[in-house]
Parts: C-alpha cells; structure tokens; sequence
C-alpha cells in the first residue's frame, strides 16, 4: 500500500493514490498528474456534456469522424491525432445547466429497456465477440486480467481507505448520494492536468446537473478519436492542447489506485492502428498485436508472471513495479496507449453502469440512532403514569368540592323540581344507552327518590328498545316500584305526533301516555345529543320552558347552555359533578362509586396520553435536528 | 314517473306539515294523521330493514363466506331475543333482566374502544400533523378541559381560580352556539330543498 501512495509535493506527506488534494495541507496534488509536455492543456469546461446516447454512439460507431476541437480547426498538429471536421459543426453543446438532459435520456432508457444495464453489457459483449482474432482474444484476456487485478486491488484498497471528508454535508445541494461519489471520484485536477485519448462517459465535477463531462465545444469522443488516428495513419497521441475529455469515471470499484501515470499516455500510438474494427471495439487489431511483444504470450492471470511481462513489454509496469513508461518507446508504448484507451473505455461503460443502476434510488436510509437510556425513560414514564392511575383508582381519596358554586342551571332544575306538588305528574324519559347507564343512573336516582318521596307520580316512556330493559335497573337503584314503561316510537314524528297529542287519542303514541302539557315536569334522560334537540325542537315550542328538564351526560353540558340561556330549558344538570350538587341541593346523598372514580381515572389517561404526544412529537423534532447537524 | 312522485311526495308532505305547523288547528287533525302514516311508514321501513340484514346474513351463513361465523352469532342472537320477547313478553322484567345483562357489557366495552381510538388520535395528532396553530391550540384546550374536567381544581375552593374555571367553562357555549346556528340554517336548507325537489336523499 505504502509503494501505491503519493506524496504531496508541499508537504512531503503521503496521501492516497485518488486523492486530489492532500489531506495533510490541503494543497492541491495536481502535480502528481502532470504530464511533461502538455501542462498546457485547457481545462476542461464545467460545463460541457456529452450525452449517454453519444457514448453509446461512439460504442457503436467508433469511426464516426471525431467532432471538433480546438485541434481541428486547421492541419494535425504534429505528435497528435488528427482529427477530422465535425460533420455537425453546429451540434448544439449542452450547457451546465441544461446537463439533466442525459439523466432524462437514462431515465427514459432505464424505463425503455428491461434492463437498461445489461443491454449496454450486451452491446459491449457483442463488440467484444465481433473480435475474430485469436491474437485479439488474447490480448483481450490479458487486458481482461489486468483490469480485473487492478479493480481487486483497486477495491481491497477501497476498504481499507478511510473515507475522504468531504469538506461540505451530504446532500447540501440536494445532490443525491451517488452522484456525489461518482463527482468524488472525478477529481478537476485530473481533468485538467491528465491528457487522456478519452472515453466519452466523463462526468463534470461539480454542478448539479453532473452531466457526463466532456468539452462545452464538440470534441471528439474516445473511439472517434482513436478511429480518426488510426484513419488518418498518424498514430500519435495528442500532446497538443486536446480536450482531456476522457479522464475515465472510475466507480467506486474502478481502479483509482491503479491509475496508470499519466506519463505513460505519452507514447505514440502505432501505425497500424488505423483499422476500422479495431477502433470500433476500441480494442487491438491483430496488426498491433504482431507489434506487440507480448503477442505471442498466452493470455494468463493477472498474478503470473507472463501478463507482468506482457505488461513490461508494453510499457505498463507490473503491480508493485514503478512504472518507467515515458522512457519507452515503440511498439510497446503503442499498445499501451491502446490499452490505455480501451481500459478507460470500459471504466467509462462500467461507470455509466453505475448510473443507470443508481438512478431511482434514493441515498441509502440514515440508520436513526437511539440514545441510550430513551427506552427505560419512556418506560419509567409509563409505570409512573400506570402508578398514578392505580392511586387514584384505588388508594386516593376522592374529590368532592366543599363549597362548589352551584351551577345556575343545575339550581334552575333544583328550584323546579322543589315546586313538584304531591299528586304532579312527572313524565320521565329514557333515552340513554346501556354503556352510559351507570352515570345517567348516579345522576337520576337522587332526583327520582326525591320525587318519589315527595308523592309525584312518574311514568316512564323511552323511545329507544333500549329504555326498556334499562329502566328496571333504574327504578330498583331509586326504590321505585316497578311499573311499565312506555315505547314511543317513530323517532321525530313521534315525538312531534307525542306533542301535537293534545287530546291523548293520538294512534302513534302509546296508550298511557296523556297530552304532554298534562305533564308538569317532563325529565329527558339524554346521553345523545341528537336526542336532546329532538325534543327540544320538536316538542319544545308546543311546551311551556318550564316543562323540559334535563339529567345528560358531562358531554352534552356544551350543547345544553345554549338552550337554557335562550330560556327553552327548566333546567338541567350534566355529568356527574353536578348530578351531585343536584343532589345535595334535594337533600339526596348523592351516590358515589366506581364511575366517578373511573371517570377521573379516563380523564387522567387522556391527560397522559396527550402530553405523551406531545413529548414524543417534540423527542422527533429534536432527534431530527440533531442528526441534521453536521458532524454530527 | 319513477322520480317525479317521490318528489311530489316529499314537497307535498313538507309544504303540508309547514302549513299545519303554522296554521295551527285548523289542519291539526289531518296533521295527526299524516304524523301517524309517516310514524307506521317509519316503522315499516324499520322493519324491512330487519328482514334485509337477516336475509343477508343467512345467505352469508348459506354460502359459507369468509366470516360466517359472525352472521350465525348475529342471527342465533335475534332469534334468542325474538323468541324469548314473543314467549315471555316484553314487559316480562326477567326477560328485560336477560337482554340487559347481554347489552351492557357489549355497549360498555364498545365505549371504552371508541375511548381508546380517541386518546390513541391525542397521541397521534401531533406526530401526523406537526406544530401548527391548530393542533396547538388543540392541544391546549384539551389539556385545559381535561384538567378542569377533573374536578380537582374546583375542590381547592380557591375564589379567583373558581372565577376562572367558571369563565373557562363558558367558553365552549360560544362553539356550540356557532354549531347550533349552522345546524339550524344546513337543516332549513336541505329542508328547502326537499320540499322543492332539488335534493332526493331517498336515492334516484
């Protein structure tokens, strides 16, 4: 590893072999790159763009004419390649911030094709297979060997390097995840210092739109322009200032640390290299191969020593060897430079893999960190909580107001009912359900022992099935003798023909039951808000005010003020706390029991249970700006 | 004809029942009457509704569907009830003993679901809808309310917090007052609208 490390040339430090900026000072390593001869190459633009379609276009038509660049505007410069005319000079150039334009193409791709993948992997091996050649097969399996060497390498070193801070927080900009890694891994600097023979796949480093990065102008892409110099028959790589448009995107698993030095690339491509099929497959023709050294080689791992010699005689140095490939020349250089090319071809392919797989995916999920001790906190909570219910339940006394102001409608109802004579009749009705009985009966018992005490007469009508097996239970808690209760039915028309029934001859309602303002007192037994207004509105304006009093449940006391205020009500008490002012005020010992206890013990659960919400709401707000904090 | 007449039916009955409540005895009797048709029509209809929820659960039963087994518990239910009504008389206090005994443990613990799917909404408000002016001040009355609900407050006999509770207690009064009174303009609408055929919530 150590053999594989660069030294910052300000500091003297080691730094990892991708690293771009040592991470010692900070300084930039693009010396490390620099080529002798070519320091003079423009930067790349941020901007340029080169579409997934025109790589894959090069893949296919690699002897498409390369289009133009700064080298082809007039005679090849010598040492270069020629490059021809654009055939589409005035092709419009993507600009920055117009880049999503190939991450659309990916995506339409992606969605056209079943496996937009490995229909590129196909295309590749259908080109791969279009070698016919014993001696490409070979070169290719040598080539095969020592990219899959360099990516095993490339990889363990992968695992073991830490990872580069990146100075800023993940997504700053919005930018996904594997976006920014493959920007990680395209560094300026080798952009800008490293003159490549150029694969078409490079991504711009920086921007959001992080399209494939080539050249803002048109310029040749990596196969048009190995097919332009070996169509040309001049075989040089260009030292001239040519767009450095194929620096490779090296995936995550792309040899960074096997990195050829960029010194190698200077070597002079062959002569021969100038068939089509071979630029084309953007592999070795069988002409470069007799120029090869290594060509009668067997192909042989990339551990044996054959490929190391094959890789010597092409001017690449084995794994751990330095690599001296400047000082070469010839045949050797010459294939090394095809390798070169076709090595950073296929980084290219692998890297837009990577892309076509990423795309869709979102940023892996942040794993949410659990404090410790959050657990056994909510956990106390709950026990003291479960505790305090229990108290109350079971050990603390209960509340009773010494001196509860007595509530006006409560004291209304009061006063009507100490004006009951002996001999009124009080017409009590049911309209409660069986699940609030043993409220409503804590609240009427009172009322009607009183009443029943005093000699009123009660009858008992209900319009719900339910008041009739309800109201046995009631008049045994009063110690009222049992008697029929009445069913009237019809629900509104019912209650409406019950009032309209002046002369009691009425069919609809029942027999017993006599013209409602015979009443004195008609005592609505209610839990239902629905109910309530059915009486009030349907019976109310044919009653006098003084007629309608009501015993409801603690829920219904919002519905019923309205009604007292606008003077439609006797009166009425609601729940079980005035149900015992009630009481009291009759000289009734008001009943207690389990569900006035209950009552609170709910009323403390929905207490707990709403500030538990409101604690945890406030727990996630906090975890979640906790882990938007950088660093953190 | 087969949307016309239920319209004139409904108009006719509204615009009649509008008028007896208005004029007052002249129209009593026929109102009495109409009360009477529409309260054995309602009945009725009650009745047809028992038979469609019998018919439709014996067929569940017949056909073996998924979950039978709740319309055979729903069906051996009704004809206990039925038979044991038309045997002892509904007025029979232990047949009514019977019944009672069966609903309220079932209503009960009904209630005591719908109470927990409510605190089980408390905790959730805040988490599903965030901090914002509603669930806060959602939060707030309620906790409020709850408190004061509670009684304890009121059993320190405390004057000034008595006032207080007591101005608090008030406050739902205006809601419910806003409440009553759109209550009461929807139903004069829709009423209107009955009567002049415009609505038809008896379906097309």
């Amino acid at each position: 590893m150590n053999a594989e490390m660069i030294t910052c040339p300000h500091c003297g430090k080691e730094n990892l072999p991708q690293a771009t900026r040592c991470v010692h000072c900070g300084e930039d390593l693009d010396e490390v790159f620099k080529i002798e001869g070519v320091e003079n190459i423009p930067v790349l633009s941020e901007g340029s763009d080169v579409s997934v379609s025109e790589l894959l276009q090069a893949f296919r038509q690699p002897d498409k004419p390369t289009e133009d660049s700064p080298l082809t505007g007039g005679a090849p410069v010598p040492g270069s390649l020629p490059i021809e005319e654009d055939p589409q000079p005035d092709k419009p150039f993507k600009e920055e911030d117009q880049a999503p334009e190939w991450l659309t193409r990916i995506r339409k791709r992606a969605l056209q094709d079943e496996d937009a993948a490995g229909e590129l992997t196909r295309k590749m091996n259908s080109l791969d297979n279009a070698r016919s050649t014993s001696s490409q097969e070979r070169v290719d399996d040598e080539f095969a060997s020592w990219i899959a060497r360099i990516r095993e390498n490339t990889r363990r070193e992968s695992l073991l390097t830490p990872k580069l801070p990146t100075g800023a927080p993940e997504n700053e900009d919005g930018v996904p995840e594997w976006l920014r890694r493959v920007r990680e891994l395209q560094p300026d600097a080798l952009e800008e210092e490293q003159p490549v023979l150029g694969t078409s796949a490079e991504t711009s480093d920086g921007g959001t739109d992080a399209a494939p990065a080539l050249n803002s102008e048109p310029e040749s892409e990596p196969s048009e322009n190995l097919a332009t110099d070996t169509g040309s028959g001049e075989p040089t790589i260009p030292k001239a200032p040519e767009q450095p448009a194929s620096e490779p995107i090296q995936s995550a698993s792309a040899g960074q640390g096997e990195e050829l030095p960029a010194e190698s690339v200077s070597a002079v491509m062959p002569e021969s290299q100038g068939s089509e099929p071979e630029a084309e497959s953007g592999q070795i023709s069988p002409a470069d191969d007799a120029d090869t050294p290594a060509e009668d080689e067997p192909p042989e791992s990339g551990q044996s020593p054959k490929i190391e010699a094959v890789l010597q005689g092409i001017g690449l140095a084995a794994e751990d060897a330095p690599v001296e490939l400047d000082e070469r020349a010839g045949a050797g250089e010459e294939l090394s430079a095809d390798l070169l090319l076709l090595r950073r071809q296929k980084e290219s392919a692998q890297a837009l893999l990577n892309l076509i797989g990423e795309e869709g995916k979102g940023p892996p999920p942040a794993k949410t960190q659990r404090l410790g001790g959050r657990g056994w906190s909510r956990f106390i909570l709950g026990s003291f909580l479960v505790l305090v219910l229990a108290a109350v339940l079971f050990i603390a006394p209960e509340t009773k107001p010494r001196n509860w102001e007595n509530p006006a409608p409560a004291v209304a109802l009061k006063d009507r009912l100490r004006a009951l004579e002996k001999g009124d009749l009080v017409l009590v009705v049911q309209e409660y359900q069986a699940a609030t009985s043993a409220e409503l009966e804590q609240i009427a018992v009172p009322v009607l022992r009183d009443m029943q005490t005093r000699g009123v007469e009660l009858q008992f009508l209900t319009t719900h099935p339910n008041g009739l097996w309800l109201s046995g239970s009631l008049m045994d808690a009063a110690g009222i003798p049992a008697r029929e209760t009445m069913f009237l039915a019809g629900g509104k028309p019912g209650v409406l023909a019950a009032a309209l029934n002046t002369d009691g001859n009425s069919q609809s309602v029942p027999a017993g039951l006599k013209s409602l303002d015979s009443y004195a007192l008609i005592l609505l037994l209610e839990d239902s808000q629905a109910d309530i207004q059915n009486w009030i509105e349907q019976a109310g304006p044919w009653l006098s005010p003084t007629r309608l009093g009501i015993l409801a449940s603690s829920q219904n006391a919002a519905l019923l003020l309205p009604y007292y205020d606008a003077g439609q009500l006797a009166g009425f008490a609601a729940g079980l706390t005035e149900g015992r002012v009630l009481a009291q005020a009759l000289d009734q010992t008001p009943p207690a029991g389990a569900p006035s206890r209950a009552f609170q013990a709910g009323l403390l659960v929905m207490i707990a249970v709403l500030l538990l919400g409101i604690i945890s709401k406030a727990e996630a707000d906090s975890s979640a700006q906790h882990r938007k904090e950088p660093g953190v | 004809m087969k949307k016309t007449l239920p319209v004139l039916t409904a108009a006719a009955a509204a615009l009649f029942i509008l008028a007896a409540l208005v004029v007052g005895e002249p129209l009593a009797g026929w109102l009495e009457i109409v009360l009477n048709w529409a309260v054995i029509v309602a009945s009725a209809a009650l009745l047809v509704a028992i038979a469609t929820l019998i018919l439709t659960h014996t067929r569940n039963i017949i056909h073996g569907k998924r979950g039978f087994i709740y319309s055979l518990i729903l069906i051996g239910a009704f004809l206990a009830s039925l038979i044991g009504g038309l045997v002892y008389g509904a007025a029979d206090s232990a047949y009514l003993r019977w019944v009672a005994a069966v609903q309220l443990p079932l209503e009960t613990s009904l209630l005591g679901l719908a109470a927990l799917v409510m605190t089980a909404a408390a905790l959730q408000v805040f988490r599903n809808r965030g901090w914002s002016l509603l669930t806060i001040s959602f939060g707030a009355s309620a906790l409020i309310f709850l408190v004061i609900s509670l009684g304890l407050l009121q059993a320190l006999n405390i004057p000034l917090l008595t006032a207080i509770l007591n101005y608090l207690q008030r406050l739902p009064m205006i809601g419910i007052r806003g409440l009553l009174i759109g209550v009461g303009i929807g139903a004069l609408m829709m009423g209107l609208r009955v009567a002049l055929g415009l609505e038809r919530p008896w379906g097309e």
